[in-house]
């Protein structure tokens, strides 16, 4: 069979184009790289300050994963331990999971929350992010100190008005978040304390 | 065509949005504040300077059989250096725009301008092209977000432009809002363009009368002579 | 080239779309009535406004299209008014009920060409375009001046004007209420928060107080015009008495409701609500008689009516029931308008003259 000369041209000028596309697109990613991951480190970096007590370290340099969550410590610059932060997804928000961000004090009490990610509806469920008098209703208060439910169902937290199943989903995976601190305890304080090098073998780099 | 007519063209006449309503999905989908709306179309202005020159340099060179998939892996390339450094850089608005900024590469504008311009003008032309359509897109996103954030939040960049007691129009911000204020955007477009049109026939009437009227003069004068 | 004319009422003149459309009016009477009686000078404020402002945007706007004024007497501007009022909750501000009735005479009407050439049911994408932009405000009940212990005298015309022009946040800064003490959730609203916790319908019930007679008579929480399935009734019997409406649209659309919540209450009455039930609450009557037989948004032929009919009722039934909204009623009526223009091309009229036979469906 004869191959075509314009055949031949064609699968050259596509495979130059190919070439050149991946080299431009892996020279972009080789320089971008870090600045990402620094980025990302960041916007992580950002929610944790204000989830988190004061703190010397860096809590993402001795992160620790407890049965597949992963916890952010917050220590002073000797080494006693202020708080810890990890996220927890509610899964029944109003319209879909709603991801937050829980930041514990040692003596299981909740230090604040922040919602990363929610899909919730404007102006009714949204006051989750937007209501901030709501969000500091959560600090200080641990499974004892609280009925973990909204005023509506016969707890302690405001429901918003025109909105119950938002708030209920929100408080419902705090007290998640509390339960776990509880029932793994003990473990979650050995690895956060063993976590102390920071080049340990668990978090190195701190970096995906 | 000088460079001036190809901007305006691109710009106003040809306007990606008012005139050809292409670019529909980035344009209802991030426009919920001005800001938005802008980084939106920054975003496409840069990708669309960059494919307009790459395919105008290439342009002869690429065997017309495969020049649609040629362009596309352009196309694609340049996205995704936009959307890696976007996130590098901007991450926030990364964010935000998220999903859209990979969907710059089915953004038919772009293909359609590759083929419809660059791969016929030469690099000058193509990039004063580019740079018209872009920010007659990223006009028609800044437009859009601004009407929208305005209507719906009372704010514009995030000022607030209405005062703490204004009700916002939740409507405004969600997708049917994007349609509703987008048709009326339309319209309002269509009013202007025919307004002008009106008033250049209307000029160039007056000079016909007033041409023929100096014919006349002129024929008198010399009839007289 | 084959023309098929079908949505438009071209058989009409001028003098029977206003009788027509006042017909409908008279039959809103009942539950205009007791809407009043139900919740006061609010009610009252509610009404007046949406039909004037609804007038005013339709004279602006005949009057920007260069149309004749006399258009406004075809009565059709006034009832899409009081249709968007009825369907509102009572303490809706003023400026609220305004911008509904300027959005349903604008979006729901003019921009399509006015009366005669819209897609949709204009105070129904008015009352949608109000849901979703003001959650708040439109889902927020006031209990009926019938509940036992009303906490507002709504027959009081300052407490009334206190809500309406200031908002119901003036109204409780200056007297010493909460807000939860003088609202309360609609039947539908109750039992959907309650299905999230996993508590049965029929407990949910009994916590709420819910009776079947007062759904009825309507002394329940909800918009204004809708809670009396009494009156609305009368007003749609009327219609039909009057060959104003035919049987199909509605028979069809409450039936399906009926026959749905029958089987699944049957098969698990812990999660679906009974038949009774879906019937009094919320909007369906209202739609069912007065915004799905609306001349313009619906099929023309009989079995096309009952397409839509029973269209209606399987989404507004599958959104309360599964939804995420607890009332799906007006979502179901503008939902199906869109399909009203597939359902006439399948279900044609009788060419006049032709036999049924002699006409196949797609050829004519």
């Amino acid at each position: 069979m004869k191959i075509d000369r314009d055949q031949i041209r064609m699968v050259i000028a596509l495979f130059v184009v190919a070439v050149i596309a991946a080299a431009v697109t892996g020279l972009t990613n080789m320089f971008t790289r870090e600045p990402i991951a620094n980025a990302q480190k960041a916007a992580l970096h950002n929610a944790l300050q204000q989830v988190l007590p004061a703190h010397a370290n860096d809590p993402q340099m001795e992160k620790v994963t407890v049965n597949d969550t992963t916890i952010y410590p917050a220590k002073k610059a000797n080494g006693q331990l202020t708080g810890l932060a990890w996220e927890v997804t509610a899964p029944d928000g109003y319209s879909g999971s709603i991801r937050i961000l829980v930041g514990l004090r040692p003596d299981a009490s909740v230090q604040a929350i922040r919602i990363i990610y929610h899909r919730e509806t404007p102006g009714l469920g949204d006051g989750i992010v937007k209501n901030n008098d709501w969000l500091a209703s959560f600090t200080g208060h641990g499974l004892d100190s609280r009925i973990w439910k909204v005023k509506k169902d016969g707890g302690d937290f405001d429901q918003f008005t025109g909105a119950t199943i938002t708030p209920r989903a929100v408080v419902k995976a705090v007290k998640g978040a509390l339960e776990f601190f509880h029932a793994h305890h003990d473990l979650i304080l050995e690895r956060v304390m063993l976590a102390q090098i920071p080049a340990n073998n668990t978090t190195k780099g701190g970096l995906h | 065509m000088n460079k001036s007519e190809i901007f305006a063209d691109g710009f106003w006449h040809n306007n990606t949005v008012f005139a050809q309503l292409l670019g529909m999905c980035p344009l209802l989908g991030v426009t919920t504040s001005a800001e938005n709306g802008f980084w939106m179309g920054a975003a496409t202005v840069i990708v669309l300077i960059g494919s307009n020159l790459v395919v105008s340099l290439v342009r002869g060179i690429i065997p017309k059989n495969v020049r649609i998939p040629a362009y596309i892996t352009i196309i694609a390339a340049l996205v995704t250096v936009v959307e890696m450094a976007m996130n590098a850089w901007m991450h926030e608005m990364y964010l935000v725009l998220g999903l859209f900024i990979p969907l710059i590469v089915v953004n038919c504008a772009i293909l359609g301008r590759a083929e419809a311009f660059a791969s016929k003008n030469s690099v000058i032309d193509s990039l004063v092209d580019a740079l018209a359509i872009g920010t007659g897109f990223t006009f028609a996103l800044l437009l859009l977000g601004g009407v929208r954030e305005l209507l719906g939040q009372g704010e514009l960049f995030g000022f607030s432009v209405f005062g703490a007691s204004y009700p916002d129009v939740l409507m405004f911000i969600l997708p049917p809002g994007a349609f509703i204020a987008l048709g009326f955007i339309l319209a309002g477009v269509n009013i202007f363009n025919a307004r002008m049109q009106q008033r250049s026939d209307e000029r160039s009437r007056a000079a016909n009368i007033a041409l023929a009227a100096l014919a006349a003069d002129i024929a008198a004068v010399e009839v007289s002579s | 080239m084959s023309l098929i004319m079908l949505s438009s009422p071209h058989a009409h003149g001028g003098d029977s779309i206003r009788l027509m459309m006042f017909t409908v009016v008279l039959a809103l009477l009942p539950a205009a009535a007791v809407s009043i009686y139900l919740f006061g000078w609010l009610a009252f404020l509610l009404i007046v406004s949406c039909m004037l402002s609804a007038l005013l945007t339709e004279a602006v706007c005949l009057k920007m299209m260069k149309r004749p004024l006399s258009t406004l007497l075809d009565n059709s501007a006034a009832l899409t008014g009081l249709f968007l009022a009825l369907t509102l909750p009572a303490t809706t501000p003023w400026w609220m009920a305004v911008l509904g009735s300027v959005f349903a005479i604008i979006l729901g009407k003019q921009v399509y060409g006015g009366l005669g050439h819209n897609i949709f049911n204009p105070a129904l994408s008015a009352r949608v375009i109000l849901l979703i932009s003001f959650p708040l405000s439109m889902t927020t009940w006031i209990m009926p001046m019938s509940s036992a212990a009303p906490a507002l005298n709504l027959f009081d015309f300052s407490t009334c004007a206190t809500i309406f022009f200031h908002g119901t946040n003036a109204l409780l800064t200056s007297s010493h209420l909460s807000l939860d003490a003088i609202t309360m959730a609609s039947p539908l609203g109750h039992i959907k928060t309650e299905a999230t916790l996993g508590v049965p319908i029929a407990d949910a019930l009994n916590a709420y107080d819910y009776s079947y007679l007062d759904a009825f008579l309507g002394f329940e929480a909800g918009s204004i015009g809708e809670t009396s399935a009494l009156a609305l009734f009368i007003g749609g019997i009327f219609l039909l008495a009057r060959h104003s409406i035919t049987w199909h649209i509605p028979f069809a659309y409450i039936g399906t409701v009926l026959l749905l919540a029958a089987i699944f209450n049957q098969v698990a009455p812990d999660q679906f609500a009974t038949p009774m039930f879906h019937l009094f609450a919320g909007g369906l009557i209202l739609c069912a008689f007065f915004m799905a037989t609306d001349p313009v948004s619906s099929p023309v032929t009989p079995v096309g009516q009952i397409v839509f009919g029973v269209g209606c009722g399987v989404i507004t039934w599958s959104i309360r029931s599964f939804g995420g909204y607890p009332e799906g009623a007006m979502f179901s009526v503008l939902l199906m308008n869109c399909a009203v223009p597939l359902i006439d091309h399948y279900f044609r009229p009788r060419v006049y003259g032709h036999h049924v036979d002699d006409q196949d469906m797609g050829k004519s």
